[in-house]
């Protein structure tokens, strides 16, 4: 053609014939931009690729761009070599070639592999001008075909951010994210987690599946959970989706997969909302909206306890400073009537019993501890609130107070969940809300049960110290009682000794009282000697093995005098072992000396006690055949009822010549054994006591034919 | 006529029978007149008025202590002498701190205690 305009060709020969003049009346140059169907065409029909050889050979300039994708690679990488520069871009849709002469537009329903049918030629001047220029557009937007073959063959991405308007394009965007995601967090405003519902509750749903077949990670979503969206957060936890709640998010939805992020923004324009989307593959994006989905996981509650916040109408934690101090007031009276359970108090000074009194706080606290919920107050305890422990103890004896030391600040803990703690500012105040400083107030479970831990710690505190207190008075009254007790027997001796000279006729019932005294006197002074060895838990035993059974009569031997010139031979002494064969040995594991104290103890009790009848001393074993019971039983005046529950303990005598620390002694020492003792009145008789202990029987005790149980 | 002596009457209430019966031997060797109970009880079911120089009281007794009886006595006799003869030194200190200050610290005489001493104590009270 030599003038100039612009034709149309048809049919797919009159096409190639146009192309291949094309190609090779060209001297210096040829830009084309196809389709990612070309490169096969041009590769595939020989003399297209011969001509297009040619032009290279005969120094034709030949900037080749279109969508390099998996499917056309292979030829795009023969085309590398047979153009000057191959590159690629996204999206071609329509083919033209430009040369410096002419225009060429092949126009093709798109088939791949197909050779167009039609064809436009075209050597208008504006027109190649026009097209030049368009070409020129698009191959700045392209990328070396390098880049683009290794990103294909790599499987790299691409970086790059990109925004788009337009909706149905969002919505794909969106899908494609999350199915090509491994892992995927959302969080959504209300109205980004009912456009997930909308559009992808199933791609969700297919990833879940993935999930449990072990193919993706999962899915978590944040949103702020109220009772609008209650249901359909229902329905997504019950599909597998991980939720929790945030309160307070911005306006912002976004989503983040191991790959891409998508930033939603809505934004109103001409009175409705408009949605951009931004989305980008940078890491720079992916690691800041990871971490910001990541910060706000870890500050959420849980969809599970958010719905039951919401259901049963639980308030939601908080942990505020209180600046109005009459409103802290007002919270402390209402927290203290709220009590069901447990209250806990805290008090900073003496003043401050009776300033929560005067909020009625203590009046709360009786009916709560006759409800029946325990509570325990720490309050320094002085003149100055006495009048209100005293209102205490009478009305609600169960509230527990104990003395506490001044503070800076009191505390008081409800029910293990309400928490408040007042900084003392004015410690005579006369009102609360004029007392205090900072409040603090929390309903947080954690914040509560942390202080109630610092309570505890601190009530154990005060009673160790109440204990060593009276620890310290125990000891102090056992040294003055004991001081006491030695003072009589010494003054008996000291003043008779000094009568000696003055009655020389009566020196020997003198005499008598003096060494009676002085017996009692070492017996007493002995046994506060192993009364302060047993408070000091230094009472030492020597144990032996020996047989029980070879002990005691000689014991008996000892007292049946005694017992005669005591007793006027009025009662009997009775030693039963006549249940067991001769040969039978009851062996002991035990300090023969004191075995024997105590069984004298024993029998001298009751010989003092006992004006006629028996002392029947018995000794038996148990049904297991592991314990040797000892057993001292009389017809004597019997313990006193009023006694009986300290019958056991320092100082308790039913006479004047008694220690009173014999039975105190003998337990210790019975328990130090192993065994126990008790008391009990011999109601067989009527009358008289009945003292019995136990032994642990060593193991190896030898029971020889004819040996028979006692009663056990 | 002959001169009557009269002998000064000391009543002594102690639980401890062997220490009433020193203050007996030692009190009338040195002649007084001595009555002495174990039981408080029967000390004031048998009391005198007006009739004793001295009473000597311990304090730890099992029925009623010296405190009581003292307030008992007082009641049947508001000018007799009153001592005390202890060896209790906690409810010796307590006791007189708190309820009965207004004793004279000097009427507590402290066992044990000598022959010679106890006899000068008790001249000094009675001669008081």
């Amino acid at each position: 053609m030599i003038k100039e305009g612009t034709e149309i060709f048809y049919g797919i020969d009159n096409v190639m014939n146009t192309v291949l003049k094309f190609l090779y009346q060209t001297r210096s140059k040829i830009d084309a931009c196809v389709d990612y169907t070309r490169p096969s065409l041009a590769i595939d029909i020989v003399i297209l690729k011969r001509a297009f050889l040619d032009a290279r050979k005969r120094g034709v300039k030949l900037r080749y761009t279109t969508e390099i994708n998996k499917d056309n690679i292979s030829y795009c990488k023969q085309l590398m070599s047979m153009v000057d520069e191959l590159r690629h871009l996204d999206g071609i849709k329509g083919n033209f070639y430009i040369s410096e002469t002419g225009y060429l537009a092949p126009a093709t329903l798109h088939e791949a592999g197909e050779p167009a049918a039609q064809i436009i030629y075209s050597n208008v001047k504006e027109l190649i001008e026009h097209q030049k220029y368009v070409f020129e557009t698009l191959w700045s937007k392209t990328i070396p075909a390098e880049q683009r073959i290794r990103e294909i063959e790599e499987g790299i991405a691409r970086c790059e951010t990109v925004i788009i308007d337009n909706s149905d394009e969002i919505i794909r965007e969106i899908y494609s994210l999350t199915a090509s995601s491994n892992k995927l967090d959302m969080c959504l405003t209300s109205g980004g987690m009912q456009y997930s519902h909308k559009y992808f509750f199933d791609i969700n749903k297919k990833l879940l599946d993935k999930q449990r077949r072990g193919e993706h990670k999962g899915l978590r979503y944040i949103t702020n959970i109220d009772n609008k969206n209650l249901e359909l957060i229902k329905l997504y936890l019950k599909s597998g989706i991980k939720i929790r709640h945030v309160g307070n998010l911005p306006p912002m939805s976004f989503g983040v997969s191991d790959k891409k992020i998508a930033v939603t923004i809505e934004k109103m324009e001409d009175g409705k909302v408009v949605q951009s989307l931004l989305l980008s593959n940078e890491s720079q994006y992916l690691k800041h909206f990871s971490s910001v989905f990541q910060r706000l996981w870890e500050n959420g509650i849980e969809a599970i306890e958010r719905i039951q916040e919401i259901e049963e109408g639980i308030e939601a934690e908080f942990y505020k400073v209180i600046t109005d101090n009459e409103k802290a007031s007002q919270i402390l009276i209402d927290m203290t009537k709220s009590v069901r359970r447990k209250a806990l108090i805290f008090l900073p000074n003496d003043k401050a019993l009776v300033r929560i009194d005067r909020l009625g706080i203590v009046d709360s606290l009786l009916t709560a501890s006759r409800n029946g919920a325990e509570v325990k107050i720490i309050c320094p305890l002085t003149d100055e609130n006495s009048e209100i422990q005293r209102k205490i103890l009478e009305n609600a004896p169960g509230i527990r107070i104990l003395d506490g030391n001044i503070s800076p600040y009191g505390m008081y803990i409800i029910d293990h969940e309400k928490f408040l703690r007042a900084e003392l500012k004015k410690p005579k105040a006369d009102k609360f809300s004029d007392a205090i400083g900072l409040v603090v107030y929390s309903n947080r479970k954690t914040t509560a049960d942390s202080f109630e831990s610092v309570f505890e710690l601190l009530w154990n505190e005060r009673i160790l110290v109440e204990e060593l207190k009276k620890a310290d008075t125990m000891q102090k009254e056992f040294i003055s009682i004991a001081a006491h007790e030695l003072k009589t027997p010494i003054q008996a001796i000291l003043g008779m000794s000094g009568l000696l000279k003055y009655y020389p006729e009566k020196t020997d019932q003198v005499i008598e009282v003096i060494s009676r005294n002085a017996i009692r006197l070492q017996r007493l002074s002995a046994h506060i000697l192993d009364a302060t060895r047993i408070e000091s838990q230094t009472l030492k035993l020597e144990k032996e093995r020996f047989n029980i059974r070879d002990l005691i009569p000689t014991i008996i031997e000892d007292y049946k005098e005694r017992i005669k010139d005591n007793t006027n031979d009025r009662v009997e002494l009775i030693y039963n072992d006549d249940d067991f064969n001769i040969s039978h040995t009851l062996i002991v594991e035990a300090d023969r000396e004191r075995i024997n104290q105590v069984i004298s103890n024993l029998l001298s009790n009751s010989i003092q006690f006992t004006n006629n009848g028996y002392i029947l001393l018995d000794i038996a074993t148990n049904d297991q055949n592991n314990e040797v019971i000892v057993t001292v039983r009389d017809t004597g005046i019997g313990i006193n009822p009023e006694i009986m529950p300290r019958l056991f303990s320092k100082f308790v005598t039913r006479s004047q010549q008694g220690t009173g620390l014999g039975l105190f002694i003998s337990k210790n020492i019975i328990e130090s054994h192993g065994g126990k003792i008790w008391a009990e009145n011999n109601v067989l008789e009527g009358r008289g006591t009945v003292i019995s202990f136990t032994l642990p029987m060593a193991p190896e005790n030898v029971i020889k034919e004819g040996g028979k149980e006692g009663r056990g | 006529m002959n001169e009557e002596i009269v002998r000064k009457r000391i009543l002594v209430v102690d639980d401890e029978s062997d220490l009433t019966l020193f203050y007996r031997m030692s009190l009338e060797y040195h002649g007084f007149e001595v009555e002495a109970f174990n039981d408080p009880r029967k000390a004031l079911s048998n009391f005198k008025a007006d009739y004793f120089d001295l009473i000597i009281l311990d304090i730890k007794m099992p029925s009623m202590d010296g405190f009581e009886l003292f307030t008992e006595i007082r009641k049947r006799d508001k000018n007799v002498k009153v001592c005390f003869l202890t060896a209790s030194e906690l409810y010796y200190k307590e006791f007189r701190m708190k309820e009965y200050s207004a004793l004279d610290k000097s009427l507590f005489i402290r066992k044990p205690i000598g022959n010679e001493e106890m006899l000068k104590e008790i001249y000094r009270l009675i001669k008081a």
